[in-house]
This record gives C-alpha cells, structure tokens and sequence, in this order.
C-alpha cells in the first residue's frame, strides 16, 4: 500500500489539493456570495444550492479553461519553438516533430512501446497527438461551460437591475465574458513565460522541473 | 494506453498492482473533468 501511495504520490497530492481548493472556494464563495444577495435584500443560498449556481459553475470552469490552455499551448509551442537554456525547452536541433527513430514509431519502436505506436499508419497518427487533442477539447469544453455559466449569472444581474437580458451569442462578445477570460489567461501565460526563463539562470535542486543545479546557463533542455 | 506488466506483491491489497492504480489515476483524472464539465453544463443550460 505505502509503496502503491508512493508510485502515485504526485498525482494524489494535487488530486487531494484540488478537492481541498474547490471545497474551499465553495464556502467562501457562498459567503461572498450571500453577503451580496442579503445587501441587495434577496434571499441567501443554501451550500448546496450554491455549489449548484452559475456564480459557482463559472468561477470554477473560468479558471479550469486558462489551465488547460495553458498547458495545451505549452505541448503545441513547444514542439517548434525553443527557449536557449532553458529546461522547459528541447534541445534546438531538435525543434519540430522530430525523426520515426527519436520518437520509436513504427520498426523503431522498443519492446515497451504502446501498441498504436507501432502500427504507423492512422492509428499512430492518432496516439502521436493523443496529449494534445484532449486537452485542447478540454479547453475549448471549459471555456464553452464557462460561457453558458458566466451569461446565466449575467442576465441575473441584468433582471434584478430590471434590464433587458440578452442571449448567449451577444455574451459571447460582452466585455463582462472577455475580461473574465483575459484575466485567467494573462496570468497562466506570464507564469509559463516565467518558468521557461527561469529556469535558464535558477535551479531547483532535485526538481525535473528544473536543470540539475551545476548545469551551465546555456544547456538547453537537460531535466535535473 | 498500451500493454501493462503487473506484478503479483501487490495484488489482493485492496489497492491493485502500481500498474493498475496507474491507470485509476488516469481515469480519475477523466471523471473529475467529465463530471465537472457535465455538471456545469447542465447548470448551465437549465438554471433559469
């Protein structure tokens, strides 16, 4: 058990991280939330109603699509674009898709190799970008659900001010939608901006996240 | 997600061997996604 703990101990630390957050922002939430509805003498939600509003639903799903852009750009960028020194960069030769051989697909593949791929043919045109392809939907699925979220709480708004509410396609291009994505956007790309500069000059000893600590400044790609 | 070796020490624990947790990680990661998509989805087209 300890040993299966530990083998998996990365993922369960941010798994548990996760709940513990979200669990958090759904209290904290309804707080911030009922103080607005008692101010505008409405009535307060209950924990679980609220953990089932559109308030809750977009805070959560505005944050999810800026990770997973993030990370989406970050595999997609990374392909053909490098960083000099830096850890989260390739090697600069190796810039692009890189060789069957570099990769083991198809006769280069080795006797662990997952079986799509080997086959070289559709099937390994599909596992080869099988990282990618899920995490852009998974972006594009948040940022939809984000949407629908953020346009319902939206006209709420509107009504209790007696407004005229609008539909889901004039929230699309409403500053309201476009600033509660640009603002968990801005911060995810200057975060992995940070990292992959960072790690040029700064080490972390011990961390794959960073260059083993008396690597040179201009070793590219050389994980500690 | 390819073939899995396993190893029989860490069978009959109530966990399964690393190889099989390996791969309930993975798709404890897909379910907490899904579930949250799903669910604010449906939050999303039906709260009136």
């Amino acid at each position: 058990v300890r040993r299966v703990l530990f083998e998996n101990s990365l993922s369960l630390l941010f798994l548990l991280l996760f709940v513990g957050s979200v669990v958090g922002q759904s209290f904290a939430g309804q707080h911030a939330y009922n103080a607005e509805q008692v101010d505008h003498g409405s009535d307060p939600l209950s924990w679980r109603d609220y953990v089932f509003s559109t308030d809750f639903g977009g805070a959560v799903l505005e944050n999810w699509q800026s990770e997973f852009l993030q990370f989406s750009l970050f595999i997609l960028a990374t392909i053909f674009l490098v960083q000099r020194g830096s850890n989260e960069s390739k090697r600069l030769e190796d810039a692009g898709l890189e060789s069957k051989e570099q990769q083991k697909i198809g006769s280069a593949a080795s006797a662990g190799s997952p079986q799509w791929a080997r086959f070289d043919d559709w099937r390994t045109r599909i596992y080869e970008n099988s990282l990618l392809i899920p995490m852009t939907v998974i972006f594009f699925a948040c940022w939809a659900v984000q949407s629908l979220n953020n346009w319902r709480t939206f006209n709420e708004e509107l009504q209790a001010h007696h407004e005229a509410t609008i539909s889901w396609g004039s929230y699309l291009v409403n500053p309201d939608f476009w600033e509660r994505t640009l603002e968990n956007w801005q911060s995810e790309f200057l975060a992995v901006g940070t990292l992959a500069v960072f790690t040029i000059y700064l080490r972390q000893r011990g961390s794959p996240e960073s260059k083993p600590v008396g690597a040179p400044h201009d070793e590219t790609a050389s994980s500690g | 997600l390819g073939r899995v070796r396993t190893d029989s020490r860490f069978s009959g624990l109530g966990f399964g061997n690393p190889s099989e947790t390996m791969r309930t990680m993975f798709w404890i990661y897909w379910a907490v996604i899904v579930t949250g998509l799903v669910v604010y989805a449906i939050v999303g087209v039906t709260v009136a």
